[in-house]
């Protein structure tokens, strides 16, 4: 009769049948039980409080609170919101598409895929243009763009001998330019990893058969990143609706060009002596609508993901991705870039630059330069400034956490969406990108309601005022541009590399340790430093969940400019942007910035 | 000559005895204000830790407002200052609250017509016996010079305190406009005259005392409807400032601490100042207690050392935002005097009953209502 401590016994028609703990727990806890639990931990965080937006907007205040009301819907009838909120929104919708498409497209082929010199260089420029915060770009190009005291403006007025130039910004066109100019590395490092990862082989291929190098990128190349490409295009359509900063710069506030998203602000975040008029229902439309073109973008997204494996080029033979040589077009790719560099990165920093030497804003003369010091670049007043070293802390505390936190959850994702079949994985994926359709801020709100309602049942658990809520807010905020970079780079990993694996035993864990993240890596660096670049320049969400003792750098750097300090906060934006320069030019080498040959474990990284 | 300093002698005895009597015992209430001085310092100690929030303009001063606050108590707080947003901040705070929740702030500061909510709505906690408390603290109220209810009004008494005052008024670029060119009245902002040259503010506290000047409530909405038609658009007073000083239109109304700022700096900046003739707003910045306060003593001793000189010393030196209710500075008394001489008629919601009832009526949903058409009004955002 067979029996352990760890055993019991069943008869069953007379014979006696042993069940090891072991082989009941196998029967519930599968290859896939982990990543599941963690994925469906997040993203039911996710969807729990994307429904407490949309529950939000049919109630007339607290979940906690008697009563519903159509209310905050019905007030969306005004000739206002119809005529001008809603058309603005989707011309800055598509617009800053567009502009980021142009230039990020040829942008990531000619640092990725060609021998442009500098490349590396114009790589970590790209990322600190991430990092200047969106409404100084907005103020820098106020000061080159506008009809009365644009330097650009003057510059053509008096060249055609006229009065003024009505070249102006403050309209949806002016918004989509400079947010698309904004965005263009985001889309940028979308496209890079699968660029840079192409095979070689295919390429050489369509050579060999005569096929120029133009007809090669055109018809092998392309279709071939045209997922990164899409899905960089649909997630930059849902980033636009949802930002804040640059069109209220540049006039939203005023009324001249509301969008949205600054209705949405407006509604969280009164002004002096409007306290009571703080409307999370109305937030909850705002946000609601904000999301729905972004489902229907994501339903098309979705369709090109099912038709992933067609794209599949990293396979098990080794490779070194190709370079190839610009000829006499390499001083127009070179201009090209500059360009962009100019536009979206020197421009700005040399207003910033301007600006942090003075009080009060002067226009560049050298009358003025007489009155420049360093004043806000005196370590003791600019930690005052921006809240005192508590907020230096903070922030280095957001942005180790968060990146950790998103990448787990990421490849955990991305593994179970595209390298498994289980079920609901489509579901799990849309849900993944359904924080990047609702705006931050109606992410945060949500998050506040929740957090202040835990509170109450759970007071032992503290969440408000802390870090950790900034820091998943984050999570959520950033899960969809991650998922978008790892599942683009899994795609490209055909399956005979896993089946090798788990044919000479591995199990699925060591799989995807030993040999799919070694291959992805330079993805998942990108994701890594793109979450803390994007966490790091956030403000919305960390603004709407300060408290007293979690606020973070990018927060002080916006007070500051808000309160009129604009002197100091450009010297903020000046430091932050040296420091993560620095910090992106020591780290470019492991993304394999220098294109080296990416190995697998034991490869001795010779072709084939 | 001996009857006659005799007789002034118990003539001033009589007096002072009487006057003793009349005070109370004021030898006994200082005992009193003293114990409980010492009493909450010792509280403060225990608790250790203050969460509070201040202006953003104030920023630099915080660090040595926080060095001489615990020096002036003997303490040692481990402070926690957030600075900006304040109608965000109290926007969270009353939610939390009505949500039975506890507030992140121990003491935070906002304007009269926010914390009129919150004591409406019994959210901000009354310190006890804070006439004797603020006589210890504050040597203004303690020798006369301010009253306690200068530093705390009936309508919040006890509840809030004022640290400084906001006044608005017109400020101009000194190139592009002159005294006879600007708009003499708020009124006259609704001229077509002056259309596309200035900038109106998102809040509607700019324009909210104008109901009790011109008091046809419905005719004051179309007045401001007029001025937002006119106006070229809204900003916030920072960004509209600079842009006035880079000459991209001449005017705007606002803080008069934001020209008092610019000419702090460089007295030589072209910008000028110009009260209204038919009113000049003024609000109260004070201190409040929410109730749940995780750390009320030490959130006492801040809100009432913020109201003191010794405070407005340190952050005048930052930013010069002013006392006009009870200040002594010389900033504050410049300014009193600039207004006297300009004729303008300062109106503050707590000049009269009759104010303090339209400060309450802000509070009520018919308020709100009225407050909401009034921004739509002046922003244009119908």
């Amino acid at each position: 009769m067979a029996g352990t401590p760890t055993a019991f016994d069943e008869s069953v028609g007379g014979e006696a049948r042993t069940f090891r703990l072991r082989d009941v727990l196998a029967r519930f806890i599968g290859p896939y039980t982990a990543p599941l639990f963690f994925s469906w931990l997040v993203l039911g965080g996710i969807v729990f409080l994307s429904l407490v937006v949309l529950y939000m907007s049919f109630i007339p205040f607290l979940p906690i609170e008697p009563g519903y009301t159509l209310e905050h819907w019905t007030n969306l009838a005004r000739p206002y919101f119809i005529n001008r909120v809603l058309p603005n929104t989707l011309i800055v919708g598509t617009g800053t598409v567009l502009v980021a498409l142009f230039f990020a497209g040829p942008t990531a082929w000619l640092l990725n895929r060609t021998a442009l010199p500098g490349r590396n260089l114009f790589i970590a420029l790209m990322a600190v243009v991430v990092l200047i915060p969106g409404f100084v770009k907005a103020m820098g190009w106020i000061l080159l763009i506008n009809p009365r005291i644009g330097i650009l403006n003057n510059f053509f007025a008096g060249l055609f001998g006229v009065e003024t130039v009505p070249l102006s910004l403050a309209n949806p066109y002016g918004m989509a330019w400079v947010m698309g100019l904004s965005l263009t590395p985001s889309m940028f490092f979308l496209i890079s990893g699968p660029m840079r990862s192409l095979d070689p082989a295919l390429e050489e291929a369509a050579s060999v058969l005569g096929a120029n190098r133009w007809w090669t990128f055109l018809k092998v190349g392309l279709p071939l990143v045209w997922p990164a490409i899409l899905g960089g295009s649909i997630y930059h359509f849902m980033t636009a609706l949802s930002m804040f900063e640059v069109p209220a710069m540049l006039g939203a506030a005023g009324g001249q060009a509301p969008v949205l998203a600054t209705e949405l602000f407006y509604s969280v975040r009164p002004a002096t002596g409007e306290a009571t008029m703080i409307s999370y229902g109305a937030a909850g439309v705002y946000g609601v609508l904000i999301a729905a073109p972004s489902l229907v973008a994501l339903y098309y997204y979705h369709r090109v993901l099912e038709k992933g494996h067609r794209y599949a080029v990293i396979s098990g033979k080794g490779y070194r991705p190709k370079e190839h040589s610009l000829g006499a077009f390499k001083y127009p790719a070179l201009a090209f870039v500059l360009l962009y560099i100019f536009l979206a990165a020197v421009m700005p920093m040399l207003v910033l630059g301007w600006m942090s030497l003075f009080t009060y804003v002067r226009m560049p003369s050298w009358e003025a330069l007489s009155s420049a010091s360093l004043r806000n670049y005196n370590p003791e007043y600019f930690m005052a400034i921006i809240g005192g070293p508590q907020v230096i802390w903070n922030t280095v505390k957001l942005l180790v956490t968060v990146p950790v936190l998103v990448l787990f959850f990421s490849i955990t994702i991305s593994w179970l969406v595209v390298r498994t079949r289980v079920r609901l994985r489509g579901l799990m994926d849309n849900i993944a990108m359904l924080p990047h359709a609702i705006p931050g801020l109606a992410f945060a709100f949500s998050l506040f309601i929740v957090a202040l309602l835990l509170e109450r049942w759970v007071p032992w658990f503290e969440l408000l005022g802390t870090i950790l809520i900034i820091a998943v807010a984050n999570l959520m905020e950033r899960l969809t541009y991650s998922t978008r970079i790892t599942n683009a780079s899994l795609i490209q990993i055909q399956r005979e590399l896993e089946e090798s694996a788990h044919v000479c035993g591995a199990r699925t864990g060591i799989t995807i340790w030993r040999i799919l993240i070694p291959l992805i890596k330079p993805s998942l660096v990108f994701a890594a430093l793109w979450t803390t670049l994007l966490t790091f320049r956030e403000v919305s969400m960390a603004l709407f969940l300060s408290g007293p003792r979690n606020q973070v750098l990018s927060v002080g750097v916006w007070l500051a400019w808000d309160a009129g300090n604009i002197g100091s906060a450009a010297a903020g934006a000046v430091v932050m942007v040296l420091a993560v320069g620095l910090i992106l030019l020591l780290t470019l080498p492991l993304t394999g910035g220098r294109l080296t040959t990416p190995r697998l474990p034991g490869s001795t990284g010779r072709h084939n | 000559m001996i009857r006659k300093s005799i007789a002034a002698t118990l003539k001033l005895s009589g007096i002072l005895t009487v006057a003793l009597a009349l005070s109370g015992t004021p030898a006994a209430a200082n005992t009193d204000g003293k114990k409980l001085l010492q009493d909450l310092i010792s509280q403060a100690k225990k608790e250790g830790t203050l969460d509070t929030a201040h202006i953003t303009q104030l920023g630099p001063a915080v660090p040595a407002l926080k060095r001489a606050f615990n020096k002036r108590f003997g303490l040692d707080l481990d402070i926690n200052v957030a600075l900006g947003d304040q109608a965000g901040k109290i926007a969270k705070l009353l939610i939390t609250l009505r949500a039975g929740g506890r507030p992140e702030f121990d003491t935070l500061t906002a304007s009269d017509n926010d914390l009129i909510v919150m004591a409406e709505k019994n959210y901000s906690m009354p310190i006890e016996n804070w006439r004797l408390l603020l006589a210890e603290i504050n040597p203004a109220v303690a020798s006369g010079k301010a009253e306690p209810r200068d530093v705390s009004p009936d309508v919040v008494g006890g509840q809030s305190f004022v640290w400084a005052t906001r006044t608005k008024a017109l400020v101009y670029n000194t190139d592009l406009a002159s005294e006879s060119t600007i708009p003499q009245r708020i009124v006259d902002l609704a001229d077509p005259k002056f259309k596309g040259q200035f900038t109106v503010a998102p809040w509607t506290d700019t324009f909210e005392q104008g109901i009790m000047v011109y008091k046809d409530k419905a005719e004051w909405l179309r007045v401001l409807d007029r001025i937002g038609k006119n106006a070229r658009g809204v900003m916030r007073f920072e960004p509209a400032l600079n842009r006035i000083l880079l000459k991209e239109f001449p005017f705007a109304f606002m803080n008069s601490a934001e020209y008092l700022g610019v000419k702090a700096h460089d007295a030589k900046a072209p910008v000028g100042i110009h009260w209204f003739t038919d009113y000049t707003p003024m609000s109260l910045q004070m201190y409040t207690l929410p109730r749940g306060s995780r750390h009320p003593a030490a959130a006492t001793l801040w809100a009432l050392w913020m109201t003191t000189p010794e405070a407005q010393a340190i952050f005048q030196k930052v930013s010069p935002q002013e006392n006009l209710r009870f200040g002594q500075s010389d900033i504050d008394q410049r300014s009193i005097a600039e207004i006297k001489k300009s004729g303008s008629k300062l109106v503050s919601y707590l000049d009269s009953p009759e104010s303090v009832q339209a400060l309450k009526w802000w509070a009520t949903d018919e308020g709100a209502k009225y407050r909401a058409k009034l921004k739509s009004n002046i922003t244009q955002r119908q």
